[in-house]
């Protein structure tokens, strides 16, 4: 519960802060806007104690093959 | 935006910082798991691969110096291509970002804020860096001249006082088991540090002198030597199974100090020298994420692409490693293949298709 207010009101404040500095460019309201929100689908999703899949399983999955190389 | 414009000198300091790094709190135990005693020996030959491989990357960043990396990219590339292994060299950034990160919040909640929430102290941490970031690459690597003296003068007096319980012995039997361990202990210590330095080729524009590559380099060397005689000194002291069974055995040599019973519990310094060289590394990956997200994405001002990647960064340290033999598992078998495709076939294959290009438009 507190974890998710704490989310939304640093959400609140970082837009509020930049404000100024997005109001020049359109683009990069949107690019501000879309980063933004990935970050805090993943940490609301962190929070909520989701299991987030790691990108070094991917990573692991991709080189298997060529572990033997450096054993 | 005004591009930043440090001096050589000063470049060649963050270097240092940088490969100091994290490398101080891992590279010890990991290197003395592969090679036992041998550690020294493949710290060694892992400095020279890495010095090698700066030479590669001043290749690459000579083909046009005032281009940072991925603007390179796109001229050699083309668009397309240019900005899909941007992202590439981006997503490497970035979770080297969130493994710093999370080595340096994964130390401090075992030796010191036992008891803190991981969140907390990655947030606390993650906003300097942020801060940092804002404030642009001048003012960093001019905060990085002032702590350098201190960083060095530090880490003379903890060898200094360590030095007293050294045993020579603890060195011998060499070679035991051949050049297998020495391989292995080789290819972890290039990954570490020295790999990762592909990030200053992000940085190679703001250096206003020809001398852009020796700085690399001299950064470099001064960098490998003293984690070299970290290495030593953690198996001289501590001895080999010393440093195998222990997850940071520099820290572990710090406590051990106790020079005539009046200098002692110095751990702390050693503490403090950690986190100055983690702080520099880790707002220099982060400077290189954030300006090469705007420069992929046609951002003008980088600033504002800091808190957004802040967050991920945030979320990301938290996720990437379940545990703590997930780790050690990951750092010594994927990431080494990894980061050995990111920083050495990528770079060279850009450099075969520029010299390939500048040959078709002579002909």
């Amino acid at each position: 519960m507190w974890p998710i207010i704490g989310i939304c009101i640093s959400l609140v404040a970082i837009v509020l802060f930049e404000r100024p500095r997005l109001k020049k460019h359109k683009k990069d309201t949107w690019i501000f806007s879309i980063l933004l929100f990935i970050g805090f689908g993943l940490s609301i999703a962190q929070s909520l104690d989701y299991h987030l899949p790691t990108p070094f399983d991917f990573i692991t999955f991709l080189y298997k093959p060529v572990q033997f190389l450096f054993q | 935006m005004e591009p930043p414009k440090i001096s050589s000198t000063q470049f060649t300091i963050i270097v240092i910082l940088f490969t100091i790094g994290s490398s101080i709190l891992i590279i010890p135990s990991g290197l003395a798991e592969a090679s036992e005693q041998d550690a020294w020996i493949s710290g060694i030959v892992g400095l020279a691969g890495g010095l090698l491989v700066i030479i590669l990357f001043n290749v690459l960043g000579k083909q046009d110096l005032s281009l940072t990396l991925l603007e390179n990219c796109e001229v050699i590339l083309g668009k397309v291509l240019g900005k899909g292994l941007s992202f590439v060299f981006l997503s490497f950034f970035l979770l080297l970002a969130s493994t710093v990160v999370w080595d340096l919040v994964n130390f401090l909640t075992t030796h010191i804020l036992i008891n803190s929430p991981i969140e907390v102290i990655s947030i606390l941490f993650i906003s300097l860096v942020i801060f940092a970031t804002r404030l642009g690459l001048e003012t960093v690597v001019r905060c990085g001249e002032i702590f350098f003296p201190w960083v060095i003068g530090l880490f003379c007096l903890w060898i200094l006082f360590a030095l007293p319980d050294a045993k020579f012995t603890n060195l011998l039997p060499i070679m035991e088991d051949g050049l297998r361990p020495i391989w292995k202990g080789a290819t972890l210590s290039m990954s570490i540090p020295y790999l990762q330095l592909l990030v200053f080729l992000m940085i190679y524009p703001a250096v206003h002198t020809k001398k852009t590559g020796k700085s690399l380099f001299i950064g470099t060397l001064i960098g490998g030597l003293f984690l070299i005689t970290i290495i030593i000194a953690c198996l001289l002291v501590l001895g080999v199974n010393g440093t195998i069974i222990q997850s940071h055995p520099s820290y572990i040599l710090g406590k051990k100090i106790s020079f005539g019973n009046f200098i002692q519990r110095i751990e702390v310094i050693v503490a403090i020298i950690w986190m100055l060289t983690i702080f520099f590394k880790l707002v220099v990956l982060f400077y290189a994420t954030t300006i090469g997200f705007a420069q992929v994405l046609g951002v003008r001002d980088y600033r504002i692409l800091t808190f957004p990647l802040g967050i991920i960064l945030l979320v990301l340290s938290l996720i990437i490693f379940p545990n703590d033999t997930y780790a050690n598992e990951f750092a010594t078998t994927s990431w080494l293949p990894y980061s050995f495709t990111i920083c050495i076939i990528l770079p060279l294959l850009l450099i075969l298709i520029a010299k390939i290009r500048k040959k078709a438009h002579k002909a």
